[in-house]
């Protein structure tokens, strides 16, 4: 059984307003003992994955990894689109964003022919042009172009 | 520190009220504005409430109220307690039926009382000078057949009318108990 009490009813509110009083405070103190564990979380989940970052270098060379793969795959791809079909090339080397091919060499106009046919296709940029001693197939012209992606 | 007031010799006007399922503060509230409209004011007015029973949204609550008037003027008050209540909570651990009847004897007044649940649902004050008459007390309606009764002699006991009353003696009690 309850403890029946036969306070006088100002002596009772005066208990209900202390108590009433006692839950808002309580209330008060969990809001911001709520807010204040939020963000020391957040501020720590930050600090986490900043150290975590720093503590993994060998992904992000994955990632760039991964980025050159792409890059070496683009550079390909225009390639074999724009100058494979219309140039007779061999030895062809892409890495990245730079492609290396030898082509026959027969005379000064081969130098014109070439360099017109990669700066119509306006994606290409041309690091050198070398020619080869004649050896037991002909010369050659050695050319290294960049691909502007 | 803090007074306690017991009150001895009141007989306590017990209701049985329906109100809605709500915390205490708020069954208060409700007790309260119930007594303003039966009595027009409760100034004069001690009261305390026990829920009986909860039934989804409804409960039902038993009120206590006595009509008293204190003056309170600067007093620190822990509590208000009629002796009767007093006694049942202090000897409410040895009763074990569900419904029962206690009745107990202090300065030459027998106290009766009905529990259901453990909580009063009628109490009654007879005074002793003119010999024990407790007619009243047994037309109490139900089906109770346990009597726990406390400072009461062997000799009163012997007189009450009821022959098939299960009678449980749970012994004395001196004013220092009170």
């Amino acid at each position: 059984m309850r403890d029946i009490n036969f306070l006088p009813c100002q002596f009772v509110e005066k208990k209900i307003l202390k108590y009433n009083r006692i839950t808002t405070a309580l209330i008060i103190f969990l809001a911001v003992l709520n807010i204040t564990v939020f963000q020391w979380g957040i501020r720590n989940l930050g600090c986490l994955v900043k150290e975590e970052t720093e503590a993994r270098p060998e992904q992000h060379e994955v990632k760039s990894t991964t980025k050159k793969d792409n890059s070496t795959i683009l550079s390909m791809d225009s390639f074999s689109s724009d100058l494979a079909i219309k140039l007779e090339f061999r030895r062809a080397a892409i890495s990245g964003r730079f492609i290396t091919f030898e082509m026959p060499y027969s005379g000064k106009q081969d130098y014109y022919r070439i360099i017109e046919e990669i700066e119509e296709k306006k994606k290409y940029r041309i690091v050198s042009i070398l020619k080869s001693e004649e050896g037991m197939g002909g010369a050659f012209l050695r050319i290294s172009l960049e691909v502007i992606l | 520190m803090k007074g306690k007031i017991i009150l001895r010799g009141e007989e306590a006007y017990i209701m049985h009220l329906e109100l809605p399922n709500a915390c205490w503060h708020e069954l208060w509230h409700m007790v309260k504005d119930e007594l303003g409209i039966r009595f027009r004011s409760v100034e004069d007015i001690l009261f305390d409430f026990a829920v009986f029973r909860k039934d989804g949204d409804k409960c039902s609550v038993v009120v206590y109220c006595i009509k008293t008037r204190l003056n309170y003027e600067g007093v620190k008050l822990k509590g208000v307690y009629p002796l009767q209540f007093n006694v049942v909570k202090k000897y409410i651990h040895r009763i074990k039926e569900r419904s029962c009847f206690l009745m107990f004897f202090y300065e030459n007044k027998i106290y009766l009382i009905k529990l259901e649940k453990g909580i009063v649902v009628l109490n009654s004050i007879y005074d002793c000078c003119d010999g024990l008459r407790l007619t009243d007390f047994f037309s109490w309606p139900g089906e109770i057949r346990t009597l726990y009764h406390i400072n009461i002699s062997k000799e009163l006991m012997d007189s009450l009318p009821e022959e098939n009353l299960k009678l449980v003696d749970l012994g004395m009690f001196g004013k220092e108990f009170i």
